[in-house]
This record gives C-alpha cells, sequence and structure tokens, in this order.
C-alpha cells in the first residue's frame, strides 16, 4: 500500500462513523453532529442577523470538506478500486443527502438571484446526515429497503384513490373548487383523516364520498405502520437471534 | 481475575488507546475541537440575539 492509499484508508475511517477506541473519528463524527444541530438554528428565524450568516456559511464549508473526503474515499466505501466506485458513489442515498446540504452556497455565491435563495431550504436535509451515526437509523433503514415493494404498493394504491376520488368531487361539486389541484388537496387531506374544513363538499355524492375517504384513510394510513413494524420487529429478533448464535 | 487486576488492566488498554493517537491525528482532534467551540459560541450568540 503506498503512502496515498494509507491516507486515504484513514480518511476514510475518520469520515465515516467511528469505531470503539478511534477517537480521530469520533472527534469528526463529533463536529459533523454540532455543525447539524447548530446549522439548524438559522431555519427558526424570520430575518437573518450577522451570526445566523456566520453558522450558515461556516456549516456550509465544513460540509462542502465533509462531501470531498466522502467522494475522495469513495473506493473504500464501495469497496470498488475504480473511477466507477466514484460514479456509484454519487447515486448513493446519503451521497445525495450530502449533496443537497451543500446547496445552498449557491445562494452565497449568487446573493443577489432571489430564486437561488430557495436553495436554502435544503439545509433541512442535513439533520438527516445525523441517520449515518445512529445504529437505530441503520436498522431502520434496512427495513425500508426490504420492505420496499410493499410500501411502493400501497402508495400506488393511496395516489390512485386519490387522484379517482379528486376527479369523482371535481365532477360532482366543480363550484367547490378553482382548479383540480384544489380537488387534489381536499382528497389528501380527507384520506389522511385530517379534515381542515376549509373545503367541504355540500351535495349528498361529495359528502358520502368523504365519508368513504375517511374510512379508507384509516386502512391506508395503518397499512404502512403495520408493515414497517413488523419487518422491524423481525430484524430485531434477527439479530438478537444471530448475537445469541 | 480480581477486581485490582481488572481496574489495572483498563489503564493499560485506556493508555494503549492513546498511543495509538498519532501526531496528524491529534491536529485533526485539535481542529474539530476548535470548529466545535467555534460552533457552540457562534450557536450562543445567534440564540442570544434572537432573544
Amino acid at each position: 500500500m503506498n503512502k496515498i492509499d494509507a491516507i486515504k484508508k484513514r480518511t476514510y475511517e475518520v469520515v465515516e462513523a467511528s469505531k470503539k477506541g478511534d477517537y480521530v473519528s469520533k472527534a469528526y463524527d463529533s463536529m459533523i453532529f454540532f455543525a447539524v444541530i447548530i446549522g439548524l438554528i438559522p431555519l427558526t428565524v424570520k430575518v437573518d442577523n450577522p451570526y445566523t450568516r456566520l453558522i450558515d456559511l461556516s456549516t456550509v464549508v465544513i460540509f462542502i470538506i465533509d462531501y470531498i473526503l466522502r467522494v475522495f474515499t469513495a473506493d473504500y466505501k464501495m469497496g470498488i478500486k475504480s473511477y466507477k466506485a466514484y460514479i456509484a458513489y454519487a447515486f448513493q442515498l446519503m451521497a445525495i443527502i450530502d449533496l443537497l446540504s451543500i446547496v445552498p452556497i449557491v445562494y452565497y455565491i449568487f446573493p443577489h438571484m432571489v430564486f437561488f435563495g430557495l436553495f436554502r431550504i435544503f439545509r433541512v436535509f442535513r439533520i438527516l446526515k445525523l441517520a449515518r451515526y445512529s445504529k437505530t437509523m441503520r436498522i431502520l433503514e434496512n427495513v425500508i429497503r426490504k420492505v420496499k415493494s410493499q410500501l411502493m404498493a400501497v402508495l400506488l394504491l393511496t395516489v390512485s384513490y386519490i387522484s379517482a376520488s379528486a376527479m369523482i368531487i371535481f365532477q360532482t361539486e366543480p363550484e367547490m373548487f378553482n382548479s383540480f389541484f384544489d380537488a387534489l388537496y381536499w382528497a389528501t387531506i380527507s384520506i389522511t383523516t385530517i379534515g381542515y374544513g376549509d373545503i367541504s363538499p355540500t351535495t349528498n355524492v361529495g359528502r358520502l364520498l368523504t365519508m368513504v375517504s375517511a374510512l379508507v384513510g384509516v386502512a391506508v394510513i395503518a397499512l404502512p405502520s403495520g408493515i414497517i413494524t413488523a419487518a422491524y420487529m423481525q430484524e430485531i429478533t434477527r439479530k438478537k437471534t444471530g448475537h445469541e448464535l | 481475575m480480581s477486581k485490582f487486576q481488572k481496574s489495572h488492566q483498563i489503564v493499560i488498554d485506556d493508555s494503549g488507546m492513546r498511543d495509538r493517537v498519532d501526531i496528524p491525528g491529534r491536529i485533526v482532534i485539535g481542529i474539530c475541537s476548535i470548529i466545535i467551540l467555534g460552533l457552540i459560541y457562534l450557536g450562543i450568540q445567534a440564540i442570544i440575539y434572537i432573544v
């Protein structure tokens, strides 16, 4: 192993979640943890002040360096010694989150472009960076990956039902809605049983549809929770059995 | 292993770990600590400014 490879390997160990006894990696993880938590403060104020601007700028710089280090060590992460590792790494979920968390820098480079101000909302993605350091979050990620197809089926079912009920209500009560988007909004609010009440049906057909939506909503909302809980319990039991063996 | 031996073992392991942190490692720990302190300072100042 040449010197550059040795540096790369050590950098990889440092930027990844720390192992027992690796104080350098622990210090790096703590720095990222504080950068994520303190980096959220600017999102809690309406008008920026000099300190929030400084927090924004310093955390973005930290995350850019973190992203560069992670890309630099992508071959170790992916386990392939090839340029393909860097390309494959860029499409990993955590790599996308890392990239989104540094997007707000565009606003600082072009402060006069109002549109780029929208990118600042991506700062909220930084909180997902913490998932990398939590064992429980990693289990949850595995669980969601395992039941992906079932969740997609539930999502498809929900989207189909929302679209269908929005179309029916839009046709039966056209005076109630300014656009089809309003109908979609009403359907989503009804199926999730939130029911703000800002748009409410007046005809019998509309009211019947609302009742059906509320009942379907109870089942649809419960389904993903049940799927995830069952898979999570299965994963925990599997891990426990593995430890005992 | 007696209670004394156990505690002695921990001390040896602990110092061993500390020895493994090389000079660049110590520099990284130092930089990270300074950044953490700086961020905490900025966070506190920002909260004071808001309040």
